[in-house]
């Protein structure tokens, strides 16, 4: 409802009727709002806001009394609504299906968080509106991989804790000891992650949580972190990339890496140039899929298969 | 388009196309087919927010006529009897996790929510782009068979729900090239999704989209051939990983430098392969001597190929 992505030019009539439909009752529930509160709310500007309420205050049906939409006060800064009596616009729309995905999609996810109380007011929201679902059954299921530590961490980040920790580095085969800070901690791909302030290189680092193999509170803390933020720059580290062709039956060891440039083939195969984070990954990846990755660009990845390759099997060898 | 709703909402009885643009005077154009073409484009319109504008045919003086009406009950939002602390929670529940889209918050708004803008000290992303869920949704909450290309083939499927799981989104549906019960990757259909009619299936008793998606686990030992295990020593800086992986279980022999013997599934030995070589040289296949053989000659293949 808010602003559309990518189109410019004002908004057509149907756009402005969806959002007064949203807009409205939600503004009857409140009864009066700020301006700039509702603008942040449905991220439209404040002057969208106004010309929107009053449009809808000009229409109704005949003979076009007072009232027929909604009653609508416009000052300078507030926007108050009342219903005194009934109006067009006055029960929310049905939840479209993408809402009701998105709301049990998201609850989900909430739920299999570790800690979440199975009887608590989520679960009992979720159970609300599952009737609207076309199957008691459950439809739509996130698993969220089941990892130590999340609560640790999560309760350090909320607190400002710093952590001491064992962490594995699998380049290397080495583990560090370190001192962290958590800021936050976000599941992505498969994994859960915590972006904290590290005091062995003095920057702000993201840590792989099934790579932490001890953990243990300093009973020391910093400041809490004023803009806590999910980590992103996690996968883009080196500034080196590679451009491979992946067979159809091996495209499932790619698809879960962030790439640059990704083209499906007709024959099924992928041609994607992705991110290298470290030899040892990229040996890894390109071990792993044999000769269903072919190495388009980088003929350095050539001799980084091969030497991996050879490596391993010293050890058959042994 | 308001005063068009306004209207059919109000009136108790359905109104022809004439006594509508009698009603809201100039709203629409004097021309004859230029008023119809506008009438149709509010009607499209009303439809697409989800509020269906019917049609019946009247008899009497005006047989044959179309006569329009709104009814509010098909379009408003029943009391979903939410308190405000289980509307807490759910606006708690969006602001931790990321679906790629904006269905979240513009159902939180129908539900009187507000957005949280602060920051977040949990985050989940579960990756999907906008035109997906909107495709996917249609298919799995109104039980439409949705029609795709899938590895190059064009796929009519029942969707019978999906799995988020390690990162990725499965469709588990009926297969109709299959004749059967198959799983997808999502992030592997290709191009548009087709929604067809409504309730076109039922789910079959006690689907449950857990069980329908193998694991990594149970992908090992899945295969054309018989069951086979192969043991696989993992050195200590990874054995405890995989412990955590396959359960205590697996545990053939621990061993005094820390590394440990494994019995692990190998029925499909492609998947077996990249599974071991993901450890590259901190395991090793021990036995069967075949297996061995398979990924060493793997290994060999790949140091020619330069």
């Amino acid at each position: 409802m808010a602003a559309r992505k990518g189109k410019r030019g004002p908004a057509g009539a149907g756009e402005r009727v969806a959002r007064l439909m949203v807009m409205i009752p939600w503004l009857l529930e409140r009864g009066e709002a700020e301006i700039a509160q509702v603008a942040k709310e449905f991220k439209i500007s404040e002057k969208q806001v106004i010309a929107d309420l009053e449009l809808a205050s000009v229409c109704g049906a005949p003979p076009f009394t007072a009232y027929e939409l909604i009653d609508v006060y416009v000052d300078e800064d507030n926007v108050m609504a009342y219903a005194g009596m009934p109006t067009v616009i006055h029960r929310p729309l049905k939840l479209n299906s993408a809402e009701l995905f998105a709301l049990m999609a998201m609850g989900a996810a909430a739920m299999a968080l570790p800690g979440a109380d199975k009887h608590g007011p989520l679960n009992r929201a979720l159970a609300k509106l599952r009737p609207l679902m076309p199957s008691d059954a459950p439809t739509i299921v996130v698993e969220l991989p089941k990892e130590r530590f999340v609560e640790e961490i999560r309760e350090a980040a909320i607190v400002g804790e710093r952590l001491s920790i064992e962490y594995f580095t699998p380049a290397s085969g080495s583990r560090t000891n370190r001192t962290i800070t958590p800021r936050n901690i976000f599941q992505r791909g498969g994994h859960w992650y915590v972006s904290a302030d590290d005091d062995r290189s003095g920057e702000r680092r993201e840590f792989r949580l099934d790579r932490i193999e001890s953990l243990n509170p300093t009973g020391t803390f910093d400041p809490r972190d004023v803009e806590p933020r999910e980590g992103s720059e996690w996968f883009e580290s080196t500034g080196r990339s590679v451009k491979v062709r992946v067979a159809q039956r091996s495209r499932f060891l790619v698809e879960s890496y962030p790439y640059l440039e990704r083209k499906e083939q007709r024959d099924g195969s992928l041609v994607v140039k992705l991110g290298v984070s470290s030899d040892h990954w990229l040996g890894r990846l390109l071990v792993r899929g044999g000769a269903d990755i072919e190495i388009l660009e980088d003929d350095a990845s050539k001799v980084l298969r091969a030497s991996t390759a050879r490596q391993i099997l010293d050890r058959y060898s042994r | 388009m308001l005063n068009l709703l306004a209207l059919l909402v109000a009136r108790s009885t359905p109104l022809t196309l004439k006594q509508i643009r009698h009603e809201l005077g100039d709203h629409y154009p004097l021309n004859d087919s230029a008023a119809r073409a506008s009438f149709e484009r509010d009607k499209a319109e009303l439809r697409k927010l989800g509020i269906p504008v019917d049609l019946v045919t009247l008899g009497g003086a005006e047989a044959g006529e179309g006569a329009y009406s709104i009814d509010r009950r098909s379009f408003e939002l029943s009391d979903l009897g939410l308190t405000p602390v289980e509307r807490d929670a759910l606006q708690m529940a969006l602001a931790t996790v990321r679906l790629g889209a904006e269905a979240g918050d513009e159902a939180l708004w129908k539900m009187g929510g507000e957005r949280l803008l602060a920051g977040r000290v949990t985050s989940i992303n579960l990756q999907m782009s906008d035109e997906l869920l909107e495709s996917l949704a249609e298919g799995v909450t109104q039980s439409r068979t949705m029609t795709f290309s899938y590895h190059g083939e064009r796929r009519e499927v029942d969707p019978y729900g999906l799995l988020a799981r390690g990162g990725h989104w499965y469709l588990i549906g009926f297969d109709h090239l299959r004749q059967a019960q198959r799983v997808f990757r999502v992030d592997r259909i290709e191009g548009e999704i087709v929604a067809g009619k409504k309730n076109t299936f039922t789910r079959p008793e006690g689907f449950d989209p857990r069980t329908a998606v193998p694991t990594e686990k149970e992908m090992l030992a899945l295969g054309g051939e018989a069951p086979r295990r192969a043991i696989v020593r993992v050195d200590s800086t990874l054995a405890n990983r995989v412990v955590e992986e396959l359960g205590e279980g697996a545990i053939v022999q621990r061993r005094d430098d820390g590394s440990i013997d494994f019995s692990i599934p190998c029925a499909n030995i492609d998947v077996f392969r990249t599974w071991v070589l993901a450890m590259v040289d901190r395991a090793e296949v021990l036995e069967p001597l075949d297996v061995r053989q398979h990924v060493v000659q793997w290994l060999e293949d790949l140091v020619r190929l330069g």
